[in-house]
Protein backbone atom coordinates (compact mmCIF):
# COMPACT_ATOMS: atom_id res chain seq x y z
CA UNK A 1 0.00 0.00 0.00
CA UNK A 2 1.74 3.30 -0.83
CA UNK A 3 2.40 6.10 1.11
CA UNK A 4 -0.17 8.25 -0.93
CA UNK A 5 -2.94 5.74 -0.35
CA UNK A 6 -2.63 6.64 3.20
CA UNK A 7 -2.32 10.10 3.33
CA UNK A 8 -5.58 9.76 1.17
CA UNK A 9 -7.04 7.56 3.91
CA UNK A 10 -5.75 9.69 7.06
CA UNK A 11 -6.88 12.81 5.31
CA UNK A 12 -10.43 11.20 3.42
CA UNK A 13 -11.28 8.66 6.29
CA UNK A 14 -14.85 8.22 5.05
CA UNK A 15 -14.40 5.97 2.46
CA UNK A 16 -11.93 3.70 4.17
CA UNK A 17 -14.87 3.53 6.68
CA UNK A 18 -17.42 2.39 4.59
CA UNK A 19 -15.02 -0.05 2.97
CA UNK A 20 -14.32 -1.37 6.35
CA UNK A 21 -17.60 -1.38 7.27
CA UNK A 22 -19.14 -3.13 4.26
CA UNK A 23 -16.06 -5.85 4.56
CA UNK A 24 -17.18 -6.82 8.34
CA UNK A 25 -21.06 -6.83 7.37
CA UNK A 26 -20.51 -8.98 4.50
CA UNK A 27 -18.56 -11.21 6.96
CA UNK A 28 -21.50 -11.38 9.30
CA UNK A 29 -24.00 -11.69 6.51
CA UNK A 30 -22.17 -14.64 5.02
CA UNK A 31 -21.46 -16.23 8.98
CA UNK A 32 -25.82 -15.90 9.23
CA UNK A 33 -26.61 -17.06 6.19
CA UNK A 34 -23.75 -20.20 6.90
CA UNK A 35 -25.96 -20.54 10.61
CA UNK A 36 -29.36 -20.22 9.46
CA UNK A 37 -29.01 -23.21 7.18
CA UNK A 38 -29.07 -26.03 9.86
CA UNK A 39 -31.91 -24.74 10.76
CA UNK A 40 -31.18 -21.36 13.25
CA UNK A 41 -33.69 -18.54 13.78
CA UNK A 42 -32.34 -15.33 12.24
CA UNK A 43 -31.89 -13.77 15.79
CA UNK A 44 -30.38 -16.33 16.76
CA UNK A 45 -27.80 -16.65 14.17
CA UNK A 46 -27.47 -13.00 14.44
CA UNK A 47 -26.44 -13.47 18.01
CA UNK A 48 -23.92 -15.94 17.39
CA UNK A 49 -22.36 -14.67 14.08
CA UNK A 50 -21.45 -11.49 16.24
CA UNK A 51 -20.20 -13.58 19.41
CA UNK A 52 -17.89 -15.35 16.80
CA UNK A 53 -16.36 -11.90 15.32
CA UNK A 54 -15.77 -10.16 17.94
CA UNK A 55 -16.58 -6.46 18.70
CA UNK A 56 -16.37 -5.18 15.01
CA UNK A 57 -15.75 -1.17 16.28
CA UNK A 58 -12.67 -2.32 17.87
CA UNK A 59 -11.37 -4.27 14.65
CA UNK A 60 -12.53 -1.54 12.57
CA UNK A 61 -10.82 0.83 14.15
CA UNK A 62 -7.50 -1.58 14.45
CA UNK A 63 -7.74 -2.07 10.86
CA UNK A 64 -7.79 1.73 10.36
CA UNK A 65 -4.63 2.55 12.32
CA UNK A 66 -2.83 -0.28 9.71
CA UNK A 67 -4.26 1.89 6.67
CA UNK A 68 -3.65 5.02 7.58
CA UNK A 69 -0.87 7.30 9.87
CA UNK A 70 -2.38 7.41 12.98
CA UNK A 71 -0.10 9.81 14.21
CA UNK A 72 -1.15 12.36 11.46
CA UNK A 73 -4.94 11.09 12.18
CA UNK A 74 -4.82 11.96 15.84
CA UNK A 75 -2.73 15.62 15.09
CA UNK A 76 -5.69 16.28 12.83
CA UNK A 77 -8.34 15.55 15.37
CA UNK A 78 -6.66 17.80 18.17
CA UNK A 79 -6.36 20.76 15.39
CA UNK A 80 -9.77 20.41 14.39
CA UNK A 81 -10.86 20.19 18.04
CA UNK A 82 -8.50 22.76 19.03
CA UNK A 83 -9.78 25.33 16.47
CA UNK A 84 -13.67 24.41 17.21
CA UNK A 85 -12.62 25.40 20.52
CA UNK A 86 -10.55 28.14 19.91
CA UNK A 87 -13.50 29.78 17.83
CA UNK A 88 -15.94 29.06 20.22
CA UNK A 89 -14.48 31.43 23.03
CA UNK A 90 -12.07 33.24 21.36
CA UNK A 91 -11.76 35.57 24.25
CA UNK A 92 -10.27 33.04 26.59
CA UNK A 93 -7.96 31.35 23.46
CA UNK A 94 -6.29 35.11 23.02
CA UNK A 95 -5.54 34.99 26.36
CA UNK A 96 -4.03 32.10 26.33
CA UNK A 97 -1.81 32.40 23.05
CA UNK A 98 -0.35 35.79 24.42
CA UNK A 99 0.36 34.02 27.61
CA UNK A 100 2.17 31.26 26.22
CA UNK A 101 3.99 33.70 23.78
CA UNK A 102 5.28 35.83 26.93
CA UNK A 103 6.18 32.75 28.29
CA UNK A 104 8.26 30.93 25.65
CA UNK A 105 9.90 34.23 24.72
CA UNK A 106 11.03 34.83 28.78
CA UNK A 107 12.05 30.95 28.80
CA UNK A 108 14.17 31.88 25.40
CA UNK A 109 15.86 34.57 27.11
CA UNK A 110 16.52 33.07 30.18
CA UNK A 111 18.36 30.34 28.06
CA UNK A 112 19.96 32.38 25.94
CA UNK A 113 21.81 33.95 28.78
CA UNK A 114 22.41 30.89 30.67
CA UNK A 115 23.58 28.80 28.19
CA UNK A 116 25.24 30.65 25.74
CA UNK A 117 28.58 29.79 27.62
CA UNK A 118 28.30 26.09 27.64
CA UNK A 119 26.74 25.79 24.61
CA UNK A 120 28.76 28.48 21.92
CA UNK A 121 29.80 26.14 19.16
CA UNK A 122 33.24 25.94 17.75
CA UNK A 123 34.90 27.18 14.23
CA UNK A 124 36.59 24.28 12.95
CA UNK A 125 37.22 23.45 9.74
CA UNK A 126 35.62 20.10 10.33
CA UNK A 127 31.62 21.49 9.80
CA UNK A 128 30.44 18.04 9.40
CA UNK A 129 31.40 15.77 13.01
CA UNK A 130 30.68 16.78 16.25
CA UNK A 131 31.88 17.34 19.58
CA UNK A 132 33.32 14.23 20.99
CA UNK A 133 34.97 12.81 23.62
CA UNK A 134 37.27 10.64 22.58
CA UNK A 135 37.75 6.84 24.21
CA UNK A 136 39.12 4.09 23.01
CA UNK A 137 37.30 0.97 22.02
CA UNK A 138 37.54 -2.65 22.08
CA UNK A 139 38.14 -3.16 18.60
CA UNK A 140 40.60 0.15 17.97
CA UNK A 141 43.71 0.79 19.96
CA UNK A 142 44.49 3.14 22.54
CA UNK A 143 45.37 6.65 21.32
CA UNK A 144 49.44 7.42 21.03
CA UNK A 145 50.62 8.64 24.04
CA UNK A 146 51.31 12.02 22.73
CA UNK A 147 47.94 12.06 21.44
CA UNK A 148 46.32 11.47 24.51
CA UNK A 149 48.85 14.20 26.91
CA UNK A 150 47.89 16.64 24.56
CA UNK A 151 44.94 18.66 24.65
CA UNK A 152 44.32 18.14 20.65
CA UNK A 153 43.18 14.83 21.21
CA UNK A 154 40.04 16.01 22.12
CA UNK A 155 38.37 16.90 18.61
CA UNK A 156 36.07 20.13 18.49
CA UNK A 157 33.43 19.55 15.51
CA UNK A 158 30.41 20.95 14.48
CA UNK A 159 27.53 21.31 12.14
CA UNK A 160 24.45 18.90 11.90
CA UNK A 161 25.71 16.20 14.37
CA UNK A 162 26.34 19.13 17.08
CA UNK A 163 22.63 19.62 16.69
CA UNK A 164 22.13 15.71 17.02
CA UNK A 165 23.95 15.61 19.90
CA UNK A 166 21.97 18.46 21.40
CA UNK A 167 18.88 16.86 20.55
CA UNK A 168 20.11 13.56 22.62
CA UNK A 169 21.63 15.82 25.31
CA UNK A 170 17.93 17.36 25.72
CA UNK A 171 16.37 13.91 25.27
CA UNK A 172 18.42 12.70 28.34
CA UNK A 173 17.42 15.81 30.65
CA UNK A 174 13.75 15.64 29.83
CA UNK A 175 13.66 11.58 30.18
CA UNK A 176 16.46 10.71 32.64
CA UNK A 177 15.43 7.19 33.44
CA UNK A 178 16.21 6.53 29.97
CA UNK A 179 19.48 5.34 28.85
CA UNK A 180 20.95 5.27 25.59
CA UNK A 181 25.03 4.28 24.36
CA UNK A 182 25.65 4.52 20.68
CA UNK A 183 28.98 3.65 18.94
CA UNK A 184 30.21 5.63 16.63
CA UNK A 185 29.01 4.71 12.76
CA UNK A 186 31.15 4.37 9.29
CA UNK A 187 29.56 8.30 9.17
CA UNK A 188 31.30 9.70 12.00
CA UNK A 189 34.45 11.49 11.75
CA UNK A 190 36.37 9.85 14.14
CA UNK A 191 36.94 6.04 14.32
CA UNK A 192 37.08 5.32 18.01
CA UNK A 193 34.65 7.42 19.69
CA UNK A 194 32.24 5.99 22.10
CA UNK A 195 29.14 9.23 23.12
CA UNK A 196 27.25 7.71 25.74
CA UNK A 197 23.77 9.54 27.43
CA UNK A 198 23.18 8.39 30.70
CA UNK A 199 21.00 9.66 33.29
CA UNK A 200 21.93 12.36 36.06
CA UNK A 201 22.57 9.61 38.83
CA UNK A 202 25.29 7.46 36.35
CA UNK A 203 28.25 9.13 38.50
CA UNK A 204 26.64 7.84 41.39
CA UNK A 205 26.04 4.60 40.20
CA UNK A 206 29.96 4.13 38.56
CA UNK A 207 31.52 5.98 41.95
CA UNK A 208 33.17 8.65 39.52
CA UNK A 209 33.17 12.56 40.55
CA UNK A 210 32.93 14.34 37.38
CA UNK A 211 35.01 16.32 36.25
CA UNK A 212 34.46 19.79 34.85
CA UNK A 213 37.38 20.20 31.86
CA UNK A 214 37.98 23.58 29.81
CA UNK A 215 40.06 23.43 26.81
CA UNK A 216 40.46 27.05 25.43
CA UNK A 217 41.81 26.92 21.53
CA UNK A 218 41.86 30.42 21.36
CA UNK A 219 44.54 30.32 18.39
CA UNK A 220 43.44 26.97 16.65
CA UNK A 221 39.48 27.40 16.89
CA UNK A 222 38.79 30.33 16.00
CA UNK A 223 39.21 31.91 19.06
CA UNK A 224 36.22 29.90 21.11
CA UNK A 225 36.07 28.60 24.37
CA UNK A 226 34.64 24.75 24.61
CA UNK A 227 33.42 23.41 27.76
CA UNK A 228 33.66 19.36 28.52
CA UNK A 229 31.97 17.43 31.00
CA UNK A 230 34.17 13.88 30.97
CA UNK A 231 34.46 11.29 33.30
CA UNK B 1 8.44 -7.88 14.64
CA UNK B 2 6.41 -10.96 16.91
CA UNK B 3 8.32 -14.03 17.81
CA UNK B 4 8.44 -16.42 15.05
CA UNK B 5 6.13 -18.80 17.51
CA UNK B 6 3.70 -16.01 18.27
CA UNK B 7 0.44 -16.22 17.70
CA UNK B 8 -0.04 -13.73 15.18
CA UNK B 9 2.65 -15.27 13.69
CA UNK B 10 1.06 -18.30 13.40
CA UNK B 11 -2.58 -16.87 11.85
CA UNK B 12 -0.30 -15.61 9.41
CA UNK B 13 1.53 -18.65 8.48
CA UNK B 14 -2.09 -20.15 7.96
CA UNK B 15 -3.88 -17.49 6.19
CA UNK B 16 -0.88 -17.00 3.72
CA UNK B 17 -1.17 -20.99 3.15
CA UNK B 18 -4.79 -20.81 2.74
CA UNK B 19 -4.51 -18.24 0.49
CA UNK B 20 -1.58 -19.86 -1.08
CA UNK B 21 -3.50 -22.87 -2.53
CA UNK B 22 -7.19 -21.48 -3.14
CA UNK B 23 -6.49 -18.16 -3.42
CA UNK B 24 -8.48 -16.10 -4.25
CA UNK B 25 -10.44 -15.62 -1.26
CA UNK B 26 -12.49 -13.02 0.63
CA UNK B 27 -12.15 -13.02 4.74
CA UNK B 28 -14.98 -15.39 5.41
CA UNK B 29 -13.76 -17.68 3.04
CA UNK B 30 -10.28 -17.64 4.63
CA UNK B 31 -11.32 -18.14 8.46
CA UNK B 32 -14.20 -21.16 7.09
CA UNK B 33 -10.95 -22.59 5.21
CA UNK B 34 -8.81 -22.85 8.21
CA UNK B 35 -11.63 -24.17 10.25
CA UNK B 36 -12.42 -26.92 7.60
CA UNK B 37 -9.09 -27.95 7.59
CA UNK B 38 -8.40 -28.11 10.98
CA UNK B 39 -11.60 -30.01 11.60
CA UNK B 40 -12.74 -27.16 13.85
CA UNK B 41 -9.65 -27.98 16.21
CA UNK B 42 -8.84 -24.18 15.14
CA UNK B 43 -11.51 -21.32 14.99
CA UNK B 44 -10.10 -17.60 15.67
CA UNK B 45 -11.74 -14.85 16.57
CA UNK B 46 -13.42 -14.12 13.15
CA UNK B 47 -12.93 -10.33 13.67
CA UNK B 48 -8.80 -10.65 14.50
CA UNK B 49 -8.72 -11.95 11.23
CA UNK B 50 -9.40 -8.28 9.08
CA UNK B 51 -6.71 -6.82 11.25
CA UNK B 52 -4.34 -9.38 10.56
CA UNK B 53 -5.15 -9.17 6.40
CA UNK B 54 -4.87 -5.23 6.47
CA UNK B 55 -1.52 -5.90 7.92
CA UNK B 56 -0.41 -8.32 5.61
CA UNK B 57 -1.81 -6.37 3.11
CA UNK B 58 -0.15 -3.51 3.60
CA UNK B 59 3.40 -5.28 4.27
CA UNK B 60 2.98 -6.08 0.82
CA UNK B 61 2.46 -9.71 1.14
CA UNK B 62 -1.04 -10.20 -0.11
CA UNK B 63 -3.35 -7.82 -2.54
CA UNK B 64 -6.89 -6.95 -1.90
CA UNK B 65 -9.50 -5.57 -4.48
CA UNK B 66 -13.46 -5.58 -4.61
CA UNK B 67 -15.46 -8.26 -7.02
CA UNK B 68 -18.69 -9.62 -7.16
CA UNK B 69 -18.66 -12.85 -6.65
CA UNK B 70 -20.69 -15.68 -7.96
CA UNK B 71 -23.97 -15.35 -5.94
CA UNK B 72 -23.53 -11.56 -6.70
CA UNK B 73 -22.58 -10.45 -3.86
CA UNK B 74 -19.73 -7.47 -3.50
CA UNK B 75 -16.49 -9.05 -1.50
CA UNK B 76 -13.18 -8.15 -0.77
CA UNK B 77 -11.15 -10.91 -1.70
CA UNK B 78 -7.62 -11.54 -1.18
CA UNK B 79 -4.68 -12.74 -3.52
CA UNK B 80 -1.06 -14.05 -2.59
CA UNK B 81 2.11 -11.57 -4.00
CA UNK B 82 5.20 -12.78 -4.88
CA UNK B 83 6.50 -11.14 -2.07
CA UNK B 84 4.09 -12.97 0.25
CA UNK B 85 5.06 -16.52 -0.92
CA UNK B 86 8.64 -15.79 0.38
CA UNK B 87 6.98 -14.95 3.46
CA UNK B 88 5.44 -18.34 3.39
CA UNK B 89 8.37 -19.77 2.48
CA UNK B 90 10.22 -18.12 5.40
CA UNK B 91 7.58 -18.64 8.32
CA UNK B 92 6.99 -22.51 7.43
CA UNK B 93 10.99 -23.04 7.94
CA UNK B 94 10.66 -20.94 10.98
CA UNK B 95 7.59 -23.32 11.87
CA UNK B 96 9.14 -26.55 10.73
CA UNK B 97 12.20 -25.40 12.99
CA UNK B 98 9.91 -24.58 16.16
CA UNK B 99 7.88 -28.15 16.17
CA UNK B 100 11.16 -30.12 15.65
CA UNK B 101 12.55 -28.67 18.76
CA UNK B 102 9.65 -29.17 20.78
CA UNK B 103 9.18 -33.07 19.06
CA UNK B 104 13.17 -33.59 20.00
CA UNK B 105 12.54 -31.96 23.86
CA UNK B 106 9.50 -34.23 24.14
CA UNK B 107 11.10 -37.01 22.51
CA UNK B 108 14.53 -37.37 24.44
CA UNK B 109 13.77 -35.06 27.64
Amino acid sequence: MSWFSRLKNTIHPAALERELADEMKDHLERRVASLREPGLSADEAARQAALRFGNPMLRREECRDIRSWAVLDSVLQDARYGCRMMFRNSAFAVTAVLSLTLAIGRIQQFFRLCMRPCCTPCRCHNRNGCLHSRRPTSNNPEPSRSESENPSAIRFTCGSALRREAWRAWRSSVFPLRREARISGATAPLEHVITQLVSGEAFQILGVRPALDIYSRRRKIARRVVTLLRL
Amino acid sequence: MPSPTSAQTALDLLVLTVLSRRAPLHGYGISTAIEELSEEALRIEEGSLYPALHRMEEAGWITAEWTVTENKRRARIYRLTRAGKKQLADEIQHWTDFSAAVVRVLRYA
